[in-house]
């Protein structure tokens, strides 16, 4: 019984709540992707530039992290606003629900929502070249199988730190590279492994952990 | 294997050090030197003939006594004991120290070898060698001639391969230091005004239009720039001499250098045909020339090349046959002269006396006081009247004109004799008296000085109208018409003036021409009769020195025979032959010589001309003439090249000492 309800906790408990929300984030990053370069080539045709529009020019863009997709089919989002000509303010979410070869013994996961807002600083120009940037992060997580049996999941709260180079494709599109590190305290249970359910500890720790490799498409508007 | 190749490298070039090395050793001790020859006199030997005759082998001359003379090459036969003709062949190297050459056109042409030894040539050296001229008390560098080494120039060209690859990476775009893909798309995203003007040739300032955070065009640029590749840059233009310092360590020198010439293969000594072409200058009789020099290995100076002995060009010039004789021309003196001047004194209308306050009366005035001073106090002529007549315009009747400008003559003559009395008061009072006493101290007179005692009588005449004054300045005009001078033209054959004058009154052009030339009419126009002071006869013919014949014989003693030529060609006498023969202007200058008398000087320049034209036999007895009338010439013979060809080819003077003395009396 004491099985089960563990085996419950560590495969199925983020299923339910996690879907909703995954729906509506990936709606909204298609929504953006679709956005994006419409109004670029809508700019990019316009000869007469009126003055005003300065005002809403380049500040707004919409970033989907390649590498997360790549780790585990990691879904992202983030928006950026620039603010100053060195400064912007962003918040963003990943959402990861999806665990591999669910219930045999070689199962892994890395299932997470993270939520986070922060700013970058960019020492020429928003959206060009290098940059810094930090970000308080809220993160609830289940990762296990990869590196080992071990398996972890809980609630972390942290703040991540990290910088990266923004690469110019055209006026709407970088390729923006980052890396992130995080720490912060985290309320968490350790099993043994993935699917067992077999408790191996759990509390309040701190913990100092990368966060995040960015190799992102920045949709800039 | 690569061992054994590398150390059989590394022997070669060992080998190779101490070749040159010995080399240097030996040139070091033995004190070599390149030096200076004459090249062949068969190849020197000006070619003057204008039409090619043959030459004779024997040529008939006879003496100033009338006695004929055969001349040609001769050797007494040993067996016989008789004179046979014989041929000599000119060597094939000359040794003389010294030539005898000839200034044509004001020109000297210097003609020598300079011959390096095969010891002091080496594949690593340069020989820098530098021939030196003296003339007069002056020493004039010539163009080196460089000897270069073929591993020496590989050496210099290598240094000049790193160095154009260093100015290749020099860039003058500085453009090309921006990332212009990023700086683009920067633009385009932030500051799409002046993106939107890219296509646009007009000229719009960066600093118009910003980005909504105020970065401008020129900011973007700026930080768009590779500022280490822009740095570098910078260094590389600014260390361009240094570099060529660096990889040139002996430059390829192209400036004052006769020959630069690159030796490949050991070709023995080598010679070279130095010719130089210098300006005579007067007194020039003797060009020095000596050759010094150096040999450098890589960028040292390692041996110096002691002076040659100098190799000695006589000169001769036409110019020392110039007659310096002063030259006369006769010119005729009349005792009584004229001189005239006019000047424009205005008149009040109707009016005669002269008012120095009216117009530029003042000036004018001042004008005419000058001249009369000036003629009163000078030293040569003695003024002896002064007419004055002062004519007016055509306003008015003839008449009255006449009664007015006498008038005003008068006025003039009064206002004048004034102050000709004025000057001559300031003149007695400037000289002061002077006291003449008699031998025995006991009577004495006093008097002035004489100067502008004299009273100067004032006549005064009526001009009248100036109608031809008029006439001459309507004829020279240029804004009037051809049509208009020709209805003056028509006036102007009328002979009463003062219709004339009415039907001019009618024309459309009367006003232009009274306002424009009227006034000029109204001048007074003085005549100063003078004569020279002392001389008695009406005429006196008298000689003076004939400047223009002088300055041609003063060119051509400064060797300058174009100008000579200018000054001379009218007087077509000696001098101007003498110019001609300088010129080669051989057939003007016979033209002049032929009938003159034969002079030494004559008799010689008729044989250099004979021997221009090819015609030795003639040539040969002028020469022989001027010889047997001044014997100066049989060593001058030795100086012109035409001559002494002659003397060469016909032995005129093997032994001149003792076998002249049967040719010449």
């Amino acid at each position: 019984m004491q099985l089960s309800e563990t085996r419950g906790r560590t495969g199925d408990s983020l299923t339910p709540v996690a879907r909703s929300r995954a729906s509506l984030l990936a709606l909204l990053v298609a929504a953006c992707c679709l956005v994006a370069p419409a109004r670029a080539q809508a700019i990019a045709g316009q000869a007469a530039f009126d003055q005003t529009d300065l005002e809403h020019r380049a500040r707004l863009a919409v970033d989907q992290n390649l590498a997360d997709y790549l780790f585990l089919g990691t879904l992202n989002a983030e928006l950026q606003y620039s603010v100053h000509r060195h400064w912007t303010l962003g918040l963003g979410a990943r959402y990861n629900n999806w665990t591999w070869r669910h219930r045999q013994d070689t199962q892994f996961q890395s299932r997470q929502q993270s939520y986070y807002v922060g700013g970058r600083w960019w020492p020429w120009y928003t959206y060009s070249g290098w940059w810094a940037g930090g970000k308080l992060q809220y993160q609830e997580y289940n990762r296990g199988g990869i590196f080992g049996p071990e398996t972890e999941e809980g609630d972390a709260i942290g703040v991540s730190l990290g910088g990266g180079y923004a690469v110019h494709v055209n006026h709407w599109l970088n390729v923006d590279f980052g890396l992130f590190g995080w720490g912060g305290m985290t309320r968490y249970v350790s099993y043994a492994c993935p699917y067992c359910g077999q408790r191996t500890g759990e509390g309040v720790k701190a913990f100092v952990l990368p966060d995040e490799v960015r190799v992102s498409l920045q949709f800039i508007f | 294997m690569l061992k054994t190749g590398l150390s059989l490298l590394l022997l070669a070039a060992l080998l190779c050090a101490c070749g040159t090395r010995r080399k240097a050793n030996e040139v070091f001790r033995r004190q070599m030197s390149a030096s200076l020859q004459l090249p062949r006199q068969a190849d020197f030997l000006p070619e003057y003939t204008d039409v090619k005759v043959p030459r004779r082998d024997t040529i008939r001359v006879t003496d100033l006594e009338g006695r004929e003379m055969i001349l040609m090459k001769a050797v007494r036969d040993e067996q016989s004991g008789e004179m046979v003709a014989a041929e000599m062949l000119d060597a094939a190297m000359v040794t003389a120290r010294f030539r005898n050459i000839a200034e044509r056109h004001g020109k000297i042409d210097l003609e020598f070898q300079v011959l390096v030894p095969a010891e002091m040539q080496d594949s690593h050296w340069q020989l820098r060698l530098h021939p030196d001229m003296f003339v007069l008390e002056d020493s004039l560098r010539l163009d080196d001639i460089v000897v270069t080494g073929s591993e020496y120039r590989k050496a210099q060209l290598r240094g000049y391969q790193q160095y154009e690859r260093f100015l290749s990476r020099i860039v003058s775009d500085t453009l090309a230091f921006v990332d212009m893909r990023n700086l683009e798309i920067f633009i385009e995203r932030n500051i799409p005004q002046v993106y939107a003007l890219k296509t646009d040739t007009t000229f719009v300032s960066d600093e118009v239009f910003e980005s909504y955070f105020g970065v401008s065009e020129q900011e973007a640029i700026e930080h768009y720039t590779n500022k280490f590749l822009r740095r570098r840059n910078e260094w590389r233009k600014a260390n361009r001499q240094k570099m060529f310092n660096k990889y040139i360590k002996v430059p390829i020198v192209t400036e004052g250098i006769r020959l630069d010439t690159v030796i490949r293969f050991d070709n023995g000594a080598f010679l070279y045909n130095y010719v130089q072409t210098i300006n005579t200058r007067p007194r020039l009789r003797k060009v020095d020339v000596v050759l010094s020099g150096e040999i450098y290995e890589r960028d040292k100076q390692i041996y110096t090349v002691p002076r040659c002995e100098p190799l000695t060009f006589y000169i001769s010039s036409v110019s020392a046959f110039v007659d310096g004789t002063e030259r006369y021309k006769t010119v005729v003196i009349s005792r009584n002269v004229e001189a005239n001047t006019a000047c424009n004194i205005d008149f009040r209308t109707g009016r005669h006396d002269i008012d120095e306050r009216l117009g530029d009366n003042a000036r004018e005035i001042g004008f005419i006081k000058e001249n009369l001073r000036n003629l009163l106090l000078n030293d040569s002529f003695e003024l002896d009247s002064v007419t004055i007549a002062a004519s007016a315009s055509p306003e008015g009747s003839l008449a009255a004109n006449n009664a007015l400008t006498l008038r005003r003559s008068q006025a003039a003559s009064e206002y004048f004799e004034k102050y000709i009395r004025f000057v001559r008061d300031s003149v007695q009072r400037e000289d002061g008296l002077f006291l003449t006493v008699g031998d025995d101290l006991r009577e004495g007179t006093l008097h002035g000085s004489g100067r502008a005692r004299k009273e100067i009588p004032f006549l005064s005449r009526p001009g009248g109208e100036d109608w031809p004054k008029l006439d001459a300045l309507v004829a020279a005009d240029t804004l009037l018409t051809a049509e208009q001078k020709a209805r003056y033209a028509e006036f102007a054959a009328l002979e009463n003036l003062d219709e004339r004058e009415k039907r001019m009154k009618g024309e459309s052009w009367y006003r232009y021409v009274v306002d424009t030339y009227y006034p000029r009419l109204r001048t007074v126009r003085f005549t100063f009769a003078l004569h020279r002071k002392g001389m008695v006869k009406d005429t006196v013919h008298t000689t003076e020195l004939d400047t223009v014949y002088m300055k041609g014989v003063q060119a051509i003693r400064d060797h300058d025979y174009t100008a000579a030529l200018a000054f001379l060609a009218p007087y077509h006498d000696y001098n101007t032959a003498v110019a001609y023969v300088a010129l080669d202007r051989n057939l003007s200058a016979l033209e002049i010589l032929e009938p003159m008398p034969r002079t030494p000087q004559i008799e010689y320049m008729l044989a250099i001309l004979y021997a221009r034209r090819g015609d030795d036999q003639a040539a040969v007895q002028c020469y022989l003439n001027a010889c047997g009338q001044d014997r100066s010439f049989i060593s001058r013979g030795n100086l012109d090249p035409e001559i002494s060809a002659l003397v060469k080819r016909y032995d005129l003077h093997k032994e001149p000492d003792e076998d002249w003395g049967d040719l010449i009396p």
